[in-house]
Protein backbone atom coordinates (compact mmCIF):
# COMPACT_ATOMS: atom_id res chain seq x y z
CA UNK A 1 0.00 0.00 0.00
CA UNK A 2 2.17 3.09 -0.97
CA UNK A 3 -1.39 5.41 -1.26
CA UNK A 4 -1.03 8.39 1.53
CA UNK A 5 -3.96 8.44 3.41
CA UNK A 6 -4.67 10.81 6.97
CA UNK A 7 -4.31 9.56 10.51
CA UNK A 8 -7.55 8.96 12.20
CA UNK A 9 -7.83 11.94 15.02
CA UNK A 10 -7.31 11.64 18.11
CA UNK A 11 -10.42 11.06 19.95
CA UNK A 12 -11.77 11.43 23.27
CA UNK A 13 -10.98 8.29 25.41
CA UNK A 14 -14.94 7.42 25.68
CA UNK A 15 -15.62 7.74 22.29
CA UNK A 16 -17.18 4.54 20.78
CA UNK A 17 -15.84 1.89 18.87
CA UNK A 18 -18.73 0.20 17.54
CA UNK A 19 -21.72 1.61 16.04
CA UNK A 20 -25.16 0.50 15.76
CA UNK A 21 -25.64 -2.35 12.82
CA UNK A 22 -28.38 -0.36 10.92
CA UNK A 23 -25.74 2.99 10.69
CA UNK A 24 -22.93 0.69 9.14
CA UNK A 25 -25.39 -0.29 6.67
CA UNK A 26 -26.33 2.88 5.52
CA UNK A 27 -22.97 4.45 5.06
CA UNK A 28 -20.36 1.27 4.68
CA UNK A 29 -20.40 1.58 1.37
CA UNK A 30 -19.67 5.11 1.12
CA UNK A 31 -16.36 4.15 3.44
CA UNK A 32 -15.50 1.51 1.39
CA UNK A 33 -15.52 3.52 -1.95
CA UNK A 34 -13.70 6.48 0.02
CA UNK A 35 -10.49 3.81 0.91
CA UNK A 36 -10.22 2.58 -2.53
CA UNK A 37 -9.91 6.18 -3.66
CA UNK A 38 -6.44 5.88 -1.90
CA UNK A 39 -5.55 3.33 -4.11
CA UNK A 40 -5.81 -0.32 -5.43
CA UNK A 41 -6.14 -2.36 -1.73
CA UNK A 42 -7.39 -5.54 -1.35
CA UNK A 43 -9.93 -6.91 1.44
CA UNK A 44 -8.30 -7.66 4.46
CA UNK A 45 -6.41 -4.34 4.18
CA UNK A 46 -9.84 -2.49 3.71
CA UNK A 47 -11.31 -4.26 6.68
CA UNK A 48 -8.22 -3.22 9.00
CA UNK A 49 -8.45 0.32 7.97
CA UNK A 50 -12.20 0.70 8.90
CA UNK A 51 -10.97 -0.63 12.00
CA UNK A 52 -8.35 1.75 12.52
CA UNK A 53 -10.28 4.73 11.29
CA UNK A 54 -13.03 3.98 13.92
CA UNK A 55 -15.74 2.45 12.24
CA UNK A 56 -15.96 -1.17 14.15
CA UNK A 57 -15.03 -4.13 12.98
CA UNK A 58 -16.04 -5.20 9.76
CA UNK A 59 -16.71 -8.71 8.92
CA UNK A 60 -15.89 -10.65 5.73
CA UNK A 61 -19.07 -11.56 5.58
CA UNK A 62 -20.43 -8.44 5.31
CA UNK A 63 -17.53 -6.95 3.43
CA UNK A 64 -16.68 -9.40 0.69
CA UNK A 65 -20.33 -9.45 -0.15
CA UNK A 66 -19.87 -5.58 -0.89
CA UNK A 67 -17.29 -6.03 -3.02
CA UNK A 68 -18.82 -8.40 -5.18
CA UNK A 69 -21.50 -5.58 -5.99
CA UNK A 70 -18.77 -2.93 -7.01
CA UNK A 71 -17.26 -5.65 -8.91
CA UNK A 72 -20.46 -6.53 -11.03
CA UNK A 73 -21.55 -2.88 -11.21
CA UNK A 74 -18.60 -1.80 -13.16
CA UNK A 75 -17.31 0.48 -10.08
CA UNK A 76 -14.24 -1.46 -9.31
CA UNK A 77 -11.77 -3.61 -11.25
CA UNK A 78 -9.68 -6.32 -10.08
CA UNK A 79 -6.19 -7.86 -9.78
CA UNK A 80 -4.96 -11.07 -8.48
CA UNK A 81 -1.60 -10.16 -7.00
CA UNK A 82 0.90 -12.12 -5.17
CA UNK A 83 0.63 -12.20 -1.54
CA UNK A 84 3.63 -11.41 1.07
CA UNK A 85 4.66 -14.71 1.53
CA UNK A 86 0.69 -15.64 1.82
CA UNK A 87 -1.70 -16.66 -0.25
CA UNK A 88 -2.43 -13.99 -3.29
CA UNK A 89 -4.75 -11.15 -3.06
CA UNK A 90 -7.26 -10.13 -4.95
CA UNK A 91 -7.15 -6.58 -5.78
CA UNK A 92 -10.04 -4.00 -6.38
CA UNK A 93 -8.98 -1.00 -8.39
CA UNK A 94 -11.82 2.25 -8.30
CA UNK A 95 -12.45 3.14 -11.93
CA UNK A 96 -14.17 6.24 -13.15
CA UNK A 97 -17.89 4.96 -12.74
CA UNK A 98 -17.01 3.86 -9.11
CA UNK A 99 -14.98 7.55 -8.62
CA UNK A 100 -18.49 9.30 -10.10
CA UNK A 101 -20.52 7.24 -7.93
CA UNK A 102 -18.23 8.32 -4.69
CA UNK A 103 -18.32 11.66 -5.34
CA UNK A 104 -21.83 12.00 -6.00
CA UNK A 105 -22.72 10.01 -3.15
CA UNK A 106 -20.95 11.35 -0.70
CA UNK A 107 -22.20 15.11 -1.47
CA UNK A 108 -25.92 13.93 -1.26
CA UNK A 109 -24.54 12.11 2.32
CA UNK A 110 -23.04 15.56 3.77
CA UNK A 111 -26.67 17.07 2.63
CA UNK A 112 -27.93 13.90 5.13
CA UNK A 113 -25.61 14.73 8.35
CA UNK A 114 -26.44 17.81 7.55
CA UNK A 115 -30.12 17.53 8.05
CA UNK A 116 -30.31 15.37 10.55
CA UNK A 117 -27.96 18.01 12.67
CA UNK A 118 -30.36 20.33 12.35
CA UNK A 119 -32.92 18.20 13.80
CA UNK A 120 -31.11 16.76 16.63
CA UNK A 121 -29.73 20.15 17.55
CA UNK A 122 -31.59 21.79 19.75
CA UNK A 123 -33.43 25.01 18.85
CA UNK A 124 -33.08 26.65 22.31
CA UNK A 125 -31.32 25.07 25.33
CA UNK A 126 -34.17 24.39 28.06
CA UNK A 127 -31.99 25.29 31.84
CA UNK B 1 -26.18 -36.08 -15.98
CA UNK B 2 -24.62 -33.89 -13.48
CA UNK B 3 -21.70 -33.60 -15.19
CA UNK B 4 -18.57 -32.32 -13.71
CA UNK B 5 -20.58 -30.96 -10.62
CA UNK B 6 -19.31 -31.95 -7.19
CA UNK B 7 -17.21 -34.77 -9.13
CA UNK B 8 -14.80 -32.23 -9.07
CA UNK B 9 -15.66 -30.57 -5.61
CA UNK B 10 -14.31 -33.56 -3.09
CA UNK B 11 -11.26 -33.37 -1.72
CA UNK B 12 -9.57 -30.53 -3.61
CA UNK B 13 -10.59 -28.12 -0.90
CA UNK B 14 -7.16 -28.24 1.11
CA UNK B 15 -5.71 -27.88 -2.42
CA UNK B 16 -7.92 -24.94 -3.68
CA UNK B 17 -8.00 -23.10 0.18
CA UNK B 18 -5.39 -24.67 2.82
CA UNK B 19 -6.28 -21.81 5.43
CA UNK B 20 -10.36 -22.38 5.22
CA UNK B 21 -11.66 -24.78 7.29
CA UNK B 22 -12.54 -28.32 4.87
CA UNK B 23 -16.07 -28.67 6.04
CA UNK B 24 -16.72 -24.86 5.62
CA UNK B 25 -14.81 -24.73 2.52
CA UNK B 26 -16.90 -28.17 1.09
CA UNK B 27 -20.16 -26.61 2.05
CA UNK B 28 -18.91 -23.42 -0.26
CA UNK B 29 -18.42 -25.11 -2.89
CA UNK B 30 -21.55 -27.66 -2.55
CA UNK B 31 -23.62 -24.86 -2.68
CA UNK B 32 -22.37 -22.54 -5.64
CA UNK B 33 -22.92 -25.40 -7.76
CA UNK B 34 -25.87 -26.64 -7.06
CA UNK B 35 -26.57 -22.62 -8.19
CA UNK B 36 -25.23 -23.57 -11.11
CA UNK B 37 -22.25 -21.20 -10.67
CA UNK B 38 -19.02 -21.59 -12.95
CA UNK B 39 -16.10 -23.35 -11.33
CA UNK B 40 -13.69 -20.68 -12.04
CA UNK B 41 -16.18 -17.82 -10.01
CA UNK B 42 -16.54 -20.48 -6.88
CA UNK B 43 -12.56 -20.85 -6.99
CA UNK B 44 -11.78 -17.20 -7.42
CA UNK B 45 -14.17 -16.52 -4.32
CA UNK B 46 -12.84 -19.17 -2.28
CA UNK B 47 -9.57 -18.29 -2.89
CA UNK B 48 -10.65 -14.79 -1.50
CA UNK B 49 -11.79 -16.52 1.52
CA UNK B 50 -8.50 -18.58 2.06
CA UNK B 51 -6.10 -15.25 1.72
CA UNK B 52 -8.86 -13.02 4.58
CA UNK B 53 -8.35 -16.07 6.92
CA UNK B 54 -4.68 -16.68 5.99
CA UNK B 55 -3.99 -12.40 6.60
CA UNK B 56 -6.37 -12.22 9.34
CA UNK B 57 -5.82 -15.72 11.34
CA UNK B 58 -9.31 -16.19 12.09
CA UNK B 59 -11.65 -19.15 11.19
CA UNK B 60 -13.94 -18.93 7.91
CA UNK B 61 -16.76 -19.65 10.19
CA UNK B 62 -15.89 -16.48 12.77
CA UNK B 63 -15.63 -14.11 9.51
CA UNK B 64 -17.66 -15.44 7.02
CA UNK B 65 -20.59 -16.99 8.85
CA UNK B 66 -22.07 -20.03 7.63
CA UNK B 67 -20.81 -21.11 4.33
CA UNK B 68 -23.83 -21.37 2.46
CA UNK B 69 -25.52 -18.03 3.25
CA UNK B 70 -22.14 -16.09 2.65
CA UNK B 71 -22.28 -18.14 -0.73
CA UNK B 72 -25.90 -17.45 -1.71
CA UNK B 73 -25.03 -13.68 -0.36
CA UNK B 74 -22.35 -12.91 -3.25
CA UNK B 75 -24.81 -13.07 -6.05
CA UNK B 76 -22.73 -15.15 -8.64
CA UNK B 77 -24.32 -15.73 -11.72
CA UNK B 78 -24.93 -19.46 -12.88
CA UNK B 79 -23.69 -20.50 -15.94
CA UNK B 80 -24.46 -20.75 -19.57
CA UNK B 81 -23.91 -24.77 -18.67
CA UNK B 82 -27.11 -24.40 -16.48
CA UNK B 83 -29.48 -23.17 -18.75
CA UNK B 84 -32.27 -25.50 -20.09
CA UNK B 85 -31.43 -26.52 -23.17
CA UNK B 86 -27.82 -27.01 -22.38
CA UNK B 87 -29.28 -29.38 -19.29
CA UNK B 88 -31.34 -31.09 -21.38
CA UNK B 89 -28.45 -32.11 -23.84
CA UNK B 90 -26.39 -33.38 -20.78
CA UNK B 91 -29.38 -34.89 -19.53
CA UNK B 92 -30.78 -36.86 -22.79
CA UNK B 93 -28.10 -39.91 -23.21
CA UNK B 94 -28.90 -40.43 -19.71
CA UNK B 95 -32.69 -40.98 -20.13
CA UNK B 96 -32.05 -43.29 -23.32
CA UNK B 97 -29.71 -45.45 -20.74
CA UNK B 98 -32.73 -45.90 -18.42
CA UNK B 99 -34.76 -46.67 -21.10
CA UNK B 100 -32.75 -49.12 -21.57
CA UNK B 101 -32.32 -50.37 -18.38
CA UNK B 102 -36.13 -50.73 -18.02
CA UNK B 103 -36.67 -52.81 -20.83
CA UNK B 104 -33.71 -55.32 -19.96
CA UNK B 105 -35.06 -55.41 -15.94
CA UNK B 106 -38.62 -55.97 -16.81
CA UNK B 107 -37.64 -58.66 -19.65
CA UNK B 108 -34.60 -60.51 -17.63
CA UNK B 109 -37.52 -62.39 -15.12
CA UNK B 110 -39.70 -63.14 -17.98
CA UNK B 111 -36.40 -65.08 -19.68
CA UNK B 112 -35.91 -66.86 -16.53
CA UNK B 113 -39.49 -67.93 -15.97
CA UNK B 114 -40.27 -68.63 -19.82
CA UNK B 115 -43.19 -66.31 -20.70
CA UNK B 116 -43.32 -63.08 -23.02
CA UNK B 117 -42.57 -59.39 -21.12
CA UNK B 118 -45.36 -57.67 -20.34
CA UNK B 119 -45.59 -53.80 -20.22
CA UNK B 120 -48.21 -52.81 -17.80
CA UNK B 121 -49.77 -49.07 -17.73
CA UNK B 122 -47.99 -48.96 -13.95
CA UNK B 123 -44.29 -49.64 -15.77
CA UNK B 124 -44.94 -46.73 -18.20
CA UNK B 125 -46.02 -44.53 -15.71
CA UNK B 126 -43.03 -45.26 -13.13
CA UNK B 127 -40.86 -44.57 -16.45
CA UNK B 128 -42.12 -41.38 -17.00
CA UNK B 129 -41.93 -40.62 -12.89
CA UNK B 130 -38.09 -41.77 -13.11
CA UNK B 131 -37.57 -39.20 -16.16
CA UNK B 132 -39.04 -36.22 -14.61
CA UNK B 133 -37.08 -36.64 -11.32
CA UNK B 134 -33.86 -37.28 -13.95
CA UNK B 135 -34.68 -33.96 -15.43
CA UNK B 136 -35.86 -32.10 -12.02
CA UNK B 137 -32.13 -33.26 -10.62
CA UNK B 138 -30.29 -31.79 -14.04
CA UNK B 139 -32.62 -28.19 -13.81
CA UNK B 140 -33.47 -27.25 -10.77
CA UNK B 141 -30.25 -28.81 -8.99
CA UNK B 142 -30.79 -26.89 -5.92
CA UNK B 143 -34.28 -27.57 -5.53
CA UNK B 144 -33.96 -31.00 -5.48
CA UNK B 145 -30.89 -31.97 -4.39
CA UNK B 146 -31.10 -28.71 -1.62
CA UNK B 147 -33.98 -30.57 -0.24
CA UNK B 148 -31.61 -33.49 0.67
CA UNK B 149 -28.63 -31.49 1.28
CA UNK B 150 -30.71 -29.61 4.18
CA UNK B 151 -32.24 -30.68 7.41
CA UNK B 152 -32.06 -34.53 7.78
CA UNK B 153 -35.71 -34.83 8.87
CA UNK B 154 -36.30 -33.06 4.97
CA UNK B 155 -33.97 -35.60 4.01
CA UNK B 156 -35.36 -38.65 5.67
CA UNK B 157 -38.82 -38.03 3.68
CA UNK B 158 -37.87 -36.50 0.39
CA UNK B 159 -35.76 -39.66 -0.44
CA UNK B 160 -38.24 -42.57 0.22
CA UNK B 161 -41.17 -40.25 -0.75
CA UNK B 162 -39.76 -39.88 -4.59
CA UNK B 163 -38.43 -43.65 -4.73
CA UNK B 164 -42.32 -44.53 -3.48
CA UNK B 165 -43.63 -42.18 -6.68
CA UNK B 166 -41.76 -44.08 -8.58
CA UNK B 167 -42.31 -47.91 -7.60
CA UNK B 168 -45.89 -47.22 -6.24
CA UNK B 169 -47.49 -46.67 -10.08
CA UNK B 170 -45.59 -50.27 -11.37
CA UNK B 171 -47.30 -52.03 -8.06
CA UNK B 172 -50.84 -50.25 -8.38
CA UNK B 173 -51.63 -50.35 -11.91
CA UNK B 174 -51.02 -53.59 -13.32
CA UNK B 175 -53.00 -53.43 -16.55
CA UNK B 176 -51.32 -54.60 -19.37
CA UNK B 177 -50.40 -52.61 -22.26
CA UNK B 178 -48.46 -54.90 -24.39
CA UNK B 179 -47.01 -57.90 -24.65
CA UNK B 180 -43.66 -58.59 -26.62
CA UNK B 181 -41.28 -61.49 -26.72
CA UNK B 182 -38.77 -61.20 -23.82
CA UNK B 183 -35.52 -62.41 -25.43
CA UNK B 184 -35.93 -59.80 -28.37
CA UNK B 185 -36.79 -56.98 -26.22
CA UNK B 186 -33.54 -58.07 -23.75
CA UNK B 187 -31.41 -57.58 -26.74
CA UNK B 188 -32.98 -54.39 -27.93
CA UNK B 189 -32.99 -52.88 -24.29
CA UNK B 190 -28.92 -53.87 -24.11
CA UNK B 191 -28.64 -52.16 -27.33
CA UNK B 192 -30.30 -48.80 -26.38
CA UNK B 193 -28.25 -48.88 -23.48
CA UNK B 194 -25.14 -48.87 -25.40
CA UNK B 195 -25.78 -46.26 -27.36
CA UNK B 196 -26.73 -43.86 -24.84
CA UNK B 197 -23.16 -44.72 -23.38
CA UNK B 198 -21.86 -43.61 -26.98
CA UNK B 199 -23.66 -40.78 -27.16
CA UNK B 200 -22.22 -39.68 -23.42
CA UNK B 201 -18.74 -40.80 -24.13
CA UNK B 202 -19.58 -38.54 -27.42
CA UNK B 203 -20.57 -35.16 -25.29
CA UNK B 204 -17.50 -36.01 -22.52
CA UNK B 205 -14.91 -35.79 -25.36
CA UNK B 206 -16.20 -32.61 -26.78
CA UNK B 207 -16.59 -31.74 -23.40
CA UNK B 208 -12.82 -32.59 -22.63
CA UNK B 209 -11.40 -31.07 -25.62
CA UNK B 210 -12.94 -27.65 -25.03
CA UNK B 211 -10.61 -25.44 -23.72
CA UNK B 212 -13.30 -23.32 -22.01
CA UNK B 213 -14.39 -26.46 -20.27
CA UNK B 214 -15.80 -25.95 -16.76
CA UNK B 215 -13.46 -26.51 -13.46
CA UNK B 216 -13.18 -25.44 -10.16
CA UNK B 217 -9.62 -23.72 -9.93
CA UNK B 218 -8.39 -20.60 -8.46
CA UNK B 219 -6.76 -17.77 -10.05
CA UNK B 220 -3.50 -18.83 -9.28
CA UNK B 221 -3.76 -22.82 -10.70
CA UNK B 222 -1.11 -22.46 -14.08
CA UNK B 223 -1.99 -24.90 -17.02
CA UNK B 224 -0.33 -27.65 -14.96
CA UNK B 225 -3.20 -27.75 -12.11
CA UNK B 226 -5.61 -27.05 -14.74
CA UNK B 227 -4.46 -30.30 -16.78
CA UNK B 228 -4.19 -32.42 -13.43
CA UNK B 229 -7.88 -31.06 -12.41
CA UNK B 230 -8.91 -31.93 -16.48
CA UNK B 231 -7.61 -35.82 -15.98
CA UNK B 232 -9.22 -35.96 -12.77
CA UNK B 233 -12.52 -34.95 -14.38
CA UNK B 234 -11.85 -37.33 -17.83
CA UNK B 235 -11.66 -40.61 -14.72
CA UNK B 236 -14.37 -39.18 -12.83
CA UNK B 237 -16.72 -39.12 -16.30
CA UNK B 238 -15.25 -42.86 -17.24
CA UNK B 239 -16.33 -44.03 -13.90
CA UNK B 240 -19.91 -41.83 -14.15
CA UNK B 241 -20.45 -43.64 -17.88
CA UNK B 242 -19.98 -47.03 -16.40
CA UNK B 243 -22.62 -46.74 -13.88
CA UNK B 244 -25.91 -47.68 -15.71
CA UNK B 245 -24.66 -50.32 -18.34
CA UNK B 246 -23.05 -52.16 -14.95
CA UNK B 247 -25.70 -51.84 -12.87
CA UNK B 248 -27.96 -53.21 -15.99
CA UNK B 249 -25.57 -56.06 -15.80
CA UNK B 250 -25.18 -57.15 -12.43
CA UNK B 251 -29.77 -56.69 -12.24
CA UNK B 252 -29.96 -58.47 -15.56
CA UNK B 253 -27.45 -61.25 -14.27
CA UNK B 254 -29.62 -61.56 -10.78
CA UNK B 255 -33.05 -62.10 -12.29
CA UNK B 256 -31.67 -64.32 -15.26
CA UNK B 257 -30.90 -66.22 -12.43
CA UNK B 258 -33.11 -65.72 -9.55
CA UNK B 259 -36.28 -64.74 -11.24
Amino acid sequence: MTSMHHEPEERPADWPSEWPSEWLRAVLELCVLRILADGPTYGYEIATRLADEGLGTVKGGTLYPLLQRFEQSGRVEVDWRPGDGGPGRKYYLLTDAGRADLAARRAHWHQFVATTADILTPQEETP
Amino acid sequence: MTRSRSTDARSVEETLAPHVDREWAGDFIVELRLHGVAGDDIGAALAEVDSHCAESGEPAGEAFGDAGEYARSLGLPETEEQATAAVLRRTLPTLVQLAGMLAVITAAPEIAAGQAMSVTAGALVSALVLVAVVLALGLWPEKTLGALAGPRWKAAVAAPLSLALIVAPTILLRQELLAAPAGPSLAAGAVVVLAGVLWDLVLVRREARDPEQDMLLTPWDGAVERDRRRRSIAWAERFRLLMIPAGTAVMAAVLLLFG
